[in-house]
């Protein structure tokens, strides 16, 4: 765990992802000493939040839990959890970052994670953790596998009873803290910031998230993950299991009128994987996928679309464009088939996914000088010949900053990244 | 920064004056929270005596079905609330006992 003061390190990675960690690990293992800054408590990125990963069906937090602990303990790390980079800028050979420590109003030298705190508190918040479909604590650890695993208090929903710290065996809470500036200064840096999701509430066509028993692929992940908010699938709308789930591609991506045309290149992946996942937690539901085209195009990926279509799952050539409410709960889709009958058919079904596009996480404007390309994605210099360089020096970019990209070229690309880090310090 | 905890002189006006500044926060939040224990101690007592599905518990409390579901998924996390079998396409649902250490939410008292 790194001190919140000014320190020195040969590299800074920014975004304690997947990317972020394997390009983090791959420095420190040269013997170079690393900063990773993560905005969230926790590092462990979008990965951490997965159920299982595509095409091979691991088990995503069994293979990023152990990549989280590894650049937890490794000597050459330095973990900066919950906090902003403000600005970078280059001054003669040093990168200096402007960090700002956002309170926790927890001294994570003291918690141990023990939760007593949590289980005083009297406060119920939506759980972004479990897609808002269960309740947080005001103080909470946001997650059973989190690193660190220390408490933070939201002081929206705080109501400063005082039970939290009358509980802590350790007297690690403090309502006063304040945020924190400091400064970390390196010789290079790694952009490792990833995606978010497209707004639901972008697509009116698609509810804008009002809709019930509408959800994201996001969501559907928590659904299906062992630990998710039900510890089974249900609809959120009533709590029904239910028999007929439809996935709706391309929601956002491809889309001038979002300003997304762009594919997200992981979409039709991860709606084939979560199909295949709930053909196996409810054998008898009817599942369909809306889709344009599959771009199946990674390593297994093909036969791994082949192996869906053999399970049973109904893949309907047609774009979705309407979604309404229907009875009991239901969700009507009305949509343009390709299929032989063609025209504008309506399908109802009790549950239904977005498959929403991916958007940068961050933006550089105001904080250094990187560029962007025209899709907002961090701009790479030489995208055939050495896709991780930016247009600052000594500043490389892995994993989604860069542009839509699974996990599998995420963690090739942060190697890549760790490798032109690696070599420009070693002529610093 | 000075010591202030909560169980000395000194902490306990610190910890007014920051109740002070967070007035209208704190007012809002403490709204919520009594709302959500009417709700949650509607649900206990609906479950007192019988095991009831997400759709019966709503029609029992009066509260928004995707409501119920709420609470039941976190009542469950915390060991307040158990499944139990499934009757036709849902779960029922019976009291189950908080963990230690945790009080009853109904117990509690904000200020």
């Amino acid at each position: 765990m790194g001190s919140r003061q000014n320190r020195r390190f040969d590299a800074l990675v920014l975004g304690g992802g997947i990317a972020g960690l394997e390009a983090a690990l791959n420095l420190a293992e040269q013997n170079f000493a690393v900063a990773v800054v993560e905005k969230d408590a926790s590092i462990g990125g979008k990965m951490i939040r997965l159920s299982k990963v595509f095409p091979t069906l691991d088990c995503s937090s069994c293979i990023t839990t152990p990549k989280m602990a590894a650049a937890a303990h490794h000597p050459n790390i330095a973990l900066f959890t919950y906090c902003e980079m403000q600005t970078l800028e280059r001054r003669g050979e040093d990168l200096v970052a402007g960090i700002l420590q956002k309170s926790r109003y927890v001294d994570v030298e003291k918690c141990i994670g023990c939760r007593q705190c949590e289980y005083q508190c009297p406060v119920l918040v939506p759980d972004a953790e479990q897609g808002g479909f269960a309740a947080r604590k005001a103080i909470y650890i946001p997650f059973s596998n989190a690193i660190p695993q220390k408490a933070l208090i939201d002081t929206d929903n705080c109501i400063l009873c005082g039970r939290c710290a009358k509980v802590c065996p350790t007297q690690a809470v403090n309502y006063f803290e304040q945020p924190e500036e400091f400064h970390l200064t390196a010789a290079a840096a790694v952009i490792a910031t990833g995606f978010e999701a497209i707004p639901l509430e972008d697509k009116v066509q698609y509810g804008q998230g009002r809709i019930p028993n509408v959800i994201t692929a996001l969501q559907m992940e928590r659904l299906l993950a062992p630990h998710g908010p039900y510890n089974r699938v249900l609809r959120p709308y009533d709590g029904m299991e239910p028999d007929s789930i439809a996935f709706i591609q391309c929601a956002g991506s491809r889309d001038q009128s979002l300003g997304v045309p762009y594919c997200s290149r992981v979409c039709c992946m991860y709606a084939i994987k979560e199909a295949m996942l709930l053909s196996g937690a409810l054998p008898l539901a009817d599942i369909a996928i809306y889709y344009m085209d599959i771009r199946a195009f990674g390593k297994g990926y093909e036969q791994f679309y082949q192996t869906a279509q053999a399970m049973g799952v109904n893949f309907v050539k047609g774009k979705a464009a309407y979604l309404d409410p229907g009875e009991n709960g239901a969700v009507r889709v009305r949509y343009e088939s390709q299929e032989a009958t063609g025209g504008v058919q309506v399908a109802e079904h009790d549950l239904v996914v977005l498959s929403l596009g991916l958007v940068p996480a961050w933006d550089p404007q105001g904080r250094c000088l990187l560029s962007t390309g025209g899709d907002k994605f961090i701009k790479t210099v030489k995208p055939k010949t050495a896709p991780t360089l930016t247009d600052l020096e000594g500043v490389f970019v892995a994993g989604a900053a860069a542009g839509p990209k699974d996990i599998v070229d995420s963690i090739a690309e942060a190697g890549a990244a760790a490798m032109e880090a690696s070599r420009y310090l070693s002529k610093q | 920064m000075p010591d202030k905890t909560v169980e000395n002189e000194a902490g306990k006006e610190a910890l007014k004056k920051l109740r002070a500044t967070r007035k209208d926060q704190i007012a809002a939040a403490t709204s919520r929270v009594k709302e959500q224990r009417r709700e949650v101690k509607a649900i206990k007592e609906s479950l007192a005596d019988s095991e009831l599905t997400v759709p019966e518990l709503a029609a029992a409390t009066g509260l928004p079905v995707d409501q119920v579901l709420w609470y039941v998924a976190t009542l469950k996390k915390y060991g307040e609330i158990l499944e139990g079998p499934k009757a036709g396409s849902y779960f029922r649902y019976r009291l189950g006992q908080p963990p230690a250490g945790e009080p009853e939410a109904e117990q509690e008292s904000t200020n």
